[in-house]
């Protein structure tokens, strides 16, 4: 009698310094709810009697709902449509600043749920985690292939209590499908305080480590080309190119880094006229890393991506090129230290990205081509 | 009395729930890593007991749910994997979940313990099948190297193994990317594992010695320019000379990361490499492989004898190697699997093959 109330004690005293050991390193589990999880795996210790396991179980449930449905909201997601991945890319990273818009992100929602509700054909659809996990503003992310059954979704992700709120955000999201176009356009020109700054390590140990080597005592410029549906910026990187190598002759005091991931690495760096221009993805950065040279960068120039965003939302000087079907070539928008083109002809790139690069190095920049041509004409 | 009724009602509710929240024909599984690790290989073995479990059940589809806590987001022996770089590691490893046949969901949850825990029990609560057991998951219980005994079991049962699939979405990029830069060369994958290279080295002992590797890949450029090598593996794990070879493509210097490198692997004519990630990707596919300096005491984890040419559920070109590899020993592998018994080979090919070697 005596040895088997020992062992019971024995149990007890280890469930409890597991359930304490568990509250200090799982950070906002409670010890109730840790002891009742453990009672419930443990109850094998109690031979024949199941209701304890049971109790245990039950009441950890019970404990956890609780917790869940009084601590969270949940949003939604919806991007069915895309089948490219640039699209959905660009949905996730400016996600956020809906919800911030729309007042459901740090006004009545602690964190978010994003669903990316995606299409059997839904090609290279990781892209949407990578961009999304390193932002703070979600704490969970869902990639779930719609071909299957849905129930797999959002449903079963809703806590109870929080149904009808979650299931009014869910309708919301699921109807407009993409970021509302006005604020796709304010963003893409002003960029937006509640774009997510990127704060992890290890991206910015990785850009450290390449700036000291590739560009020691030089300004950084990130650039970022238009990518093709597989990914590469080959197609862009061959018309812009010397528009690139003679910006970085005319400013040898700034480094050239590319973003984007190109087939053409040996042929910039491993022939006899090495490109001044360095591609970073081809020196070991991923998408959280070029992201947060895009925001940490001296300036931007390039087309209108998720990159470009990233840079605006962080204040740095920038040219961006939006690709408007049938405008021709003009300025979009203007302010001190950034401009909006439509897309350019490497001439008047090269002429706009001078415009930008003088206000790092403040020097005085060449002819506008296009008066130039003009003043010719006349 | 009414408080006692309100609890009750809830109960109630929460099991309603769970049974609305599961289907019985598809396996949720809870990968925690806390106490899982970050390790590509380890991480396709579970899949691999994944599959075989879906495979006795009957159920064709999983979702996963990955759980990570922010705060405490690895397992205490891989303590250098902190709150501040948990994301770089994590966005290295999830192509990986994405191999698994039938993948229907991927979650990622990361929001402490609330949404994680809550969705395991309603999932034990609704008694549809999870993976690991419950008890497993609450006492978080694994043991290293993760072994292949339930796999060889499987073997012995069914006379297969399930086998892993091009991370879901990339198949096609894999084949656009393959005829552009390949064309109707062949592809051999290589993976000689680098460790000592890494920010984090450990169990260098298994590393490669890459001397005899670029002695290899020079002797097979010379001899045969219709192969192209593929060198897998994270950016830092490669030796620099590998650049300079023309005939050696290496995706993570295009900018390309892991979900692409198994994309191309899916499609690869032979694997060859040191015993590692890539190598548990190869063991559980149908390609040719030479898997190279198998550390001894993993035989009996792998069920099979020190010196064994094959695990227990391959075919005849899937070769391990107990020693050292050296440039001869490779050729020669890459020989047998390139020109002699794979049924990948042509005819003419094989012949030309066997009169080189």
């Amino acid at each position: 009698m005596l040895m088997r109330l020992r062992r019971r004690l024995g149990v007890l005293t280890m469930m409890l310094r597991l359930s304490f050991v568990r509250y200090h390193g799982a950070g906002d589990s409670g010890p109730v709810w840790s002891l009742a999880e453990l009672f419930g795996a443990h109850s094998h210790f109690f031979k024949r009697k199941t209701w304890i396991r049971r109790a245990g179980i039950h009441l950890a449930a019970y404990l956890k709902a609780w917790q869940f449905k009084t601590s969270r909201r949940i949003v939604f997601f919806k991007s069915l449509e895309f089948k490219d991945f640039r699209e959905v890319r660009e949905e996730a990273a400016l996600f956020p600043v809906q919800l911030q818009a729309d007042g459901h992100l740090g006004t009545t929602t602690e964190r978010a749920h994003a669903f990316f509700l995606l299409d059997q054909s839904t090609e290279q659809p990781l892209v949407a985690l990578e961009t999304a996990l390193s932002s703070k503003a979600f704490d969970n992310l869902s990639l779930v292939w719609t071909d299957q059954e849905p129930k797999s979704g959002m449903e079963s992700f809703l806590p109870f209590a929080e149904r009808t709120a979650g299931e009014r955000a869910m309708l919301s999201y699921s109807a407009s499908r993409r970021i509302h176009s006005g604020l796709r356009d304010h963003v893409s020109r002003e960029g937006s305080a509640s774009m997510p700054r990127i704060p992890y390590a290890e991206a910015r140990r990785r850009i450290n480590d390449l700036a000291k080597h590739a560009a020691p005592y030089k300004l950084l410029v990130a650039v970022a080309l238009e990518e093709d549906s597989d990914g590469f910026c080959d197609a862009s990187l061959l018309c812009y190119l010397p528009a690139l190598e003679d910006l970085a002759g005319r400013f040898p005091g700034i480094a050239f880094f590319l973003l984007n991931p190109t087939t053409k690495e040996r042929a910039l760096t491993h022939s006899k006229n090495a490109s001044p221009l360095i591609p970073a993805r081809c020196r070991g950065l991923d998408v959280e890393a070029a992201l947060l040279l895009a925001q940490d960068a001296d300036a931007f120039i390039g087309t209108e991506s998720i990159y470009s965003i990233v840079a605006l939302s962080a204040g740095r000087p920038s040219l961006i090129m939006r690709n408007v079907s049938g405008a021709s070539p003009s300025v979009i928008a203007k302010s001190h230290n950034h401009i909006v083109t439509s897309m350019l002809a490497p001439d008047t790139f090269r002429w706009h990205a001078e415009q930008v690069l003088s206000i790092l190095t403040e020097r005085p920049t060449t002819v506008d081509p296009v008066a130039q041509a003009h003043a010719d004409m006349g | 009395m009414r408080g006692l009724i309100a609890l009750w009602n809830e109960e109630r509710a929460l099991r309603a729930e769970a049974r609305d929240a599961f289907e019985p024909d598809v396996l949720s599984c809870f990968i925690d890593m806390g106490y899982f690790h970050y390790a590509l290989g380890d991480t396709l073995t579970k899949l691999i007991y994944i599959a075989c479990d879906m495979h006795d059940n009957g159920l064709a589809a999983a979702d996963m749910h990955i759980l990570v806590n922010p705060l405490r987001p690895a397992a205490p022996s891989q303590g250098f994997i902190t709150p501040e770089n948990y994301t770089s590691h994590l966005a290295n490893l999830l192509p990986a979940f994405t191999c698994l046949p039938g993948l229907r969901a991927l979650h990622i949850l990361r929001d402490g313990d609330k949404s994680a825990a809550y969705r395991r029990l309603l999932a034990h609560y609704a008694g549809v099948p999870i993976w690991p057991r419950f008890e497993d998951q609450v006492r978080q219980r694994v043991t290293y190297p993760l072994d292949h005994h339930a796999i060889n079991a499987f073997h012995a049962r069914n006379g297969f193994v399930p086998s892993l699939a091009a991370p879901r979405g990339y198949a096609s990029w894999a084949h656009r990317f393959k005829a552009k830069m390949i064309g109707d060369r062949k592809m051999v994958c290589i993976n000689p594992r680098q460790s000592r290279l890494t920010a984090n080295a450990t169990v260098t002992q298994r590393d490669a010695d890459l001397k005899e590797w670029y002695d290899f890949i020079e002797a097979v450029g010379k001899r045969w320019p219709d192969i192209v090598f593929v060198q897998v593996g994270g950016y830092p794990e490669w030796g620099h000379r590998l650049q300079r070879y023309e005939h050696v493509l290496i995706p993570r210097a295009m900018g390309l990361s892991l979900a692409h490198e198994l994309a191309l692997m899916s499609m690869a004519d032979m694997f060859m490499g040191t015993s590692s990630g890539f190598a548990t990707w190869a063991t559980f596919s149908h390609m040719p492989y030479l898997i190279c300096n198998i550390e001894h005491f993993f035989a009996d984890f792998a069920g099979v004898t020190v010196g064994a040419a094959h695990f227990p559920f391959a075919d005849s070109s899937q070769n391990l190697l107990w020693t050292r590899e050296s440039a001869d020993l490779l050729m020669h592998y890459f020989c047998e699997n390139m020109f002699g018994g794979s049924a990948r080979a042509g005819g003419a090919e094989r012949r030309r093959g066997e009169a080189e070697c």
